[in-house]
């Protein structure tokens, strides 16, 4: 095994070298520099295979000492990424869009095929109430908290007092999103399954679909109260009254809920029509999913959930196909995905507001075990196997608090504090990224939950 | 599209030679690609197209890796010696040829020829890349043969096996050319010498360290399907990047790749193979849409002429080397693994068959117009030039079917009487 694992090493290692040995002799070479196209365009492909193939070495070097792969795509991309290596640069991550949205699809497709309605309605109390107690506990908690120490929002002490409230109100909204791609990464390659798994993934990706509304509303109404204008009010809705935000959010959401009953029908034809070519489907499917949202600004994550959770629970027979093709495919996007998540990891932000980010983990961290506890007894699930290690379900945190923060920083542009946040947020990301899949797949373990290992412990909330 | 055309529905189609034919090299695809890109309806637009740029570069890699993956020494030391003497003889006539052909219309017409081409390239350049689309042919035989003979049959492996080499050979110049052409053609600019010859180095090296840790990778993978894909993809992808970070082909540095891999890999790699393979025609339409979307219609008169005298040049040139290489004219037979051709009919489609553009040629000009957008008038001149040039050969498949019908209607009256 030590051989093996050296053997990764100096792959991973020579792989490396070798895109900056290739890219310092085409920077040195003039006849390069020759061409006028947009070094970033070409350099994309590059970077992509090596997030790709170093990715897999470095899931490959974690999952021999017993962490998640995820975790190794996640630093890989951080080596690889501006803050140490530069070989991805800022410039590329646009030309890394496309890759990351499909991405994005292919892991929804994957979490609306662990939704069996069923299941939810056996546990719909559960998930109802894990998800209400998770949400309101982190948002409102958090919220009191960082009002009191204004200093560390950025707020200032000439901004309006309206100002400590909305950032702190900016910020617990951020922090009650979690990530169902890390979620999902980590029960998919860990095999998991039972209450734990199916409940934290049915909760996520609701809640995540809710906060889409929460967010717009919050982002709204905050920047109606310090005046701002012209605001973007998330996700392809935009300020500029009531009446205008309700029908973007309706359009957003009623589209993407129509394209993805759309699409579920196409895969279940193509499912059963060309069930030889499967893995190309999929991947074209996936592509159709991110394409069609990007064009006509819906959300890729919902359309291809709703196709997920229609297959799983409409088309059940051809959907056994699809999803072990899916299960097939899932790992070279999700070495992509977490790779190109953890180049964007902002080491600066993190070292600048160090003992302010690990505070906030903390606090986020402490109100989440609560709520999940909270909403476990409420439901009556206490002595539910993983029901106690619920919690590290919704620690992880990656594309959607980003994207939230993305957009407060552009909106609140002439707030101090928009910029101490996104510090804040990218800081709180980094953390939740590295250790959000370690802590999670111990929670699985210790709920027994992952196949071919026997519970940790008896569990009792 | 891509979809559609690997259905059952459509294989119903493919029984039709004509549909065969057309299908097989993709050009309803390249016209739906025109149809829903920016000279079309715009439903695809240059921006998106720009974000897809390593996606076709990882299609470019998939595309050299399956050439390459042919190129197992076991193979290459199998076949007869009349196949390689076709390929060299169609590599020198044709690179020859349409380079020359491609340099004359630039010279005589600097001023018609698209503004993009005269800004972006120089002639040398344009002519590398015409002269190594001009290099090879389709390999699709299905569509010309109305005889089940031996020798039919026989002719037919040989066009798919000396065409397969032909498109290797397309790939190996299009890299050494075009690289020597921006060398001479920057040469005054830069200064120095060597640079040029520096990149090339490199790239062949990265390729083949590229194809040694992918070996390495595919051992570690086993016989997860799953694993065996992310390295896949990552090899297609890196090789294709780093050659475009060296502004090299990415199509011959992922050749080079699989045919490091075929040869290195062994078992974990074969077991891969077939997914792969089963994957060609998907990619090869998508990859034909993509080509179709970034096609410009805006070309000018001479680019058109150009065009069709590089079909005229096809008409010409194929048949008489086909037939030399072939071993008609040499009358060799059976020693170099010649084809005894009077055994067939003198108009049987399959002598045409070197006529019609090689698909490969297709990607080539993608791989040139994804590097610099302003050759895309060259991927029309390609387009145009491949489309007439399947003309030719489906009309002689109809001439010959109606013939064979003809003759078949008089032998039954004559048995009848």
């Amino acid at each position: 095994m030590r051989r093996t694992l050296i053997t990764q090493f100096l792959a991973l290692l020579m792989i490396t070298a070798l895109v900056l040995v290739v890219r310092a002799v085409a920077d040195q070479s003039a006849a390069v520099a020759l061409l006028e196209t947009d070094p970033g365009l070409l350099n994309a492909a590059s970077s992509l295979g090596l997030l790709l193939i170093g990715a897999w070495f470095a899931g490959q070097i974690c999952s021999a000492i017993s962490i998640p792969r995820i975790t190794g795509y996640i630093v890989f991309g951080l080596i690889a990424g501006p803050d140490i290596l530069n070989i991805v640069r800022k410039d590329q991550f646009v030309y890394l869009r496309t890759v990351n949205d499909l991405a994005i699809a292919l892991i929804a497709l994957t979490a609306g095929g662990e939704i069996r309605i069923s299941f939810l309605k056996l546990q719909a109390r559960a998930v109802a109430f894990v998800m209400f107690f998770q949400m309101t506990l982190v948002g409102v908690g958090v919220a009191i908290v960082m009002s009191f120490f204004p200093g560390s929002l950025g707020v200032l002490e000439s901004d309006p007092s309206s100002a400590r409230v909305a950032a702190a109100i900016l910020l617990a909204t951020v922090c009650t999103a979690s990530s169902p791609a890390v979620l999902v990464a980590v029960i998919s390659e860990s095999r998991a399954t039972g209450f734990m798994s199916q409940v934290a993934i049915a909760a996520t990706v609701v809640k995540d679909l809710l906060l889409v509304i929460v967010f717009t509303v919050v982002i709204a109404t905050t920047s109606s109260w310090l005046g701002v204008s012209g605001a973007d009010a998330g996700h392809g809705a935009h300020g500029g009254g009531g009446g205008s935000l309700v029908w973007s959010l309706s359009k957003t959401l009623g589209g993407s809920l129509v394209a993805g009953v759309l699409f579920g029908i196409g895969l279940a034809w193509c499912t059963r029509r060309l069930r030889r070519h499967l893995p190309i489907v999929v991947v074209l499917s996936c592509f159709g999913m991110a394409l069609v949202s990007q064009t006509l600004h819906f959300e890729a994550l919902l359309v291809a959930l709703i196709a997920g959770v229609l297959m799983e629970n409409v088309w059940g027979e051809e959907s056994e196909h699809l999803f072990k093709t899916i299960e097939e495919l899932s790992l070279p996007v999700f070495c992509v995905f977490f790779a190109v998540a953890g180049t964007k990891i902002d080491l600066q932000a993190l070292a600048s507001l160090w003992d302010e980010t690990v505070a906030l983990v903390l606090i986020r961290a402490g109100f989440t075990w609560v709520g999940c506890w909270l909403g476990i007894r409420a439901a009556g699930a206490r002595h539910e196997r993983g029901a106690r290690w619920m919690w590290t379900a919704f620690l992880p945190q990656a594309g959607v608090a980003l994207v939230f923060v993305s957009i407060i920083e552009r909106t609140f542009t002439e707030f101090e504090f928009a910029a101490t946040l996104y510090s804040l947020v990218l800081g709180m990301i980094a953390i939740e990224e590295l250790l959000g899949p370690v802590l999670l797949r111990f929670g699985l373990q210790r709920a027994g939950e992952i196949q071919g290992q026997g519970p940790a412990g008896t569990d009792r909330a | 599209m891509g979809l559609i055309a690997a259905s059952g529905s459509a294989r119903r189609f493919r029984r039709s030679r004509v549909l065969t034919a057309l299908l097989s090299a993709g050009w309803p695809a390249v016209a739906v690609g025109v149809l829903i890109g920016p000279a079309g309806v715009g439903a695809v637009t240059p921006e998106l197209i720009s974000n897809l740029t390593p996606v076709v570069f990882a299609g470019l890699g998939w595309i050299g890796l399956m050439i390459g993956m042919q190129l197992h020494l076991s193979v290459l030391d199998s076949l007869p010696r009349v196949v390689w003497r076709l390929g060299v003889l169609d590599l020198v006539v044709s690179a020859s040829v349409f380079g020359a052909l491609t340099f004359l219309a630039f010279t005589v017409w600097p001023d018609s020829l698209p503004g993009g081409l005269r800004s972006g390239m120089s002639a040398l350049i344009a002519a590398s890349i015409i002269s190594a689309c001009g290099v090879g042919w389709s390999m699709e035989t299905r569509s010309l043969r109305h005889s089940d003979s031996p020798e039919s049959a026989r002719l037919a492996l040989f066009v798919r096996a000396a065409g397969g080499l032909a498109a290797a050979f397309a790939l190996a110049w299009l890299g050494v050319a075009s690289k020597i052409a921006v060398r001479l053609h920057s040469e005054a600019e830069i200064g120095g010498a060597g640079s040029g010859l520096l990149l090339i180095v490199v790239a062949m090296v990265a390729s083949v360290a590229v194809g040694l840790l992918g070996g390495v990778a595919l051992r570690r993978a086993g016989k997860s399907r799953a694993d065996l894909l992310a390295v896949f993809l990552g090899v297609v992808a890196l090789s294709a990047g780093l050659a475009a970070d060296l502004r090299f082909s990415p199509l011959l540095a992922s050749m080079i790749v699989g045919a490091v891999l075929v040869n290195l890999a062994g078992e974990p790699l074969r077991s891969f193979q077939r997914f792969i393979m089963e994957a060609e025609h998907v990619v090869a339409v998508v990859f034909s849409l993509i080509a179709g979307a970034m096609l410009t219609t805006r070309i000018e008169l001479a680019a058109v002429i150009l065009a069709i005298g590089l079909v005229a040049a096809r008409l010409i040139t194929k048949p008489v080397i086909f037939r030399i290489g072939a071993g008609a004219a040499g009358g060799s037979e059976g020693g170099d693994g010649g084809v005894d051709v009077s055994a067939l009919p003198s108009n049987s489609p399959l002598f045409a068959a070197p006529i019609r553009q090689s698909p490969v040629a297709l990607a080539i000009a993608v791989s040139a117009v994804i590097v610099t957008p302003e050759a895309a008038p060259l991927l029309t001149i390609v387009v145009i030039v491949g489309v007439l040039s399947e003309a030719l050969p489906l009309v002689m498949t109809v001439r010959r079917g109606a013939e064979l019908k003809t003759g078949e209607a008089d032998a039954g009256e004559a048995s009848s009487s």
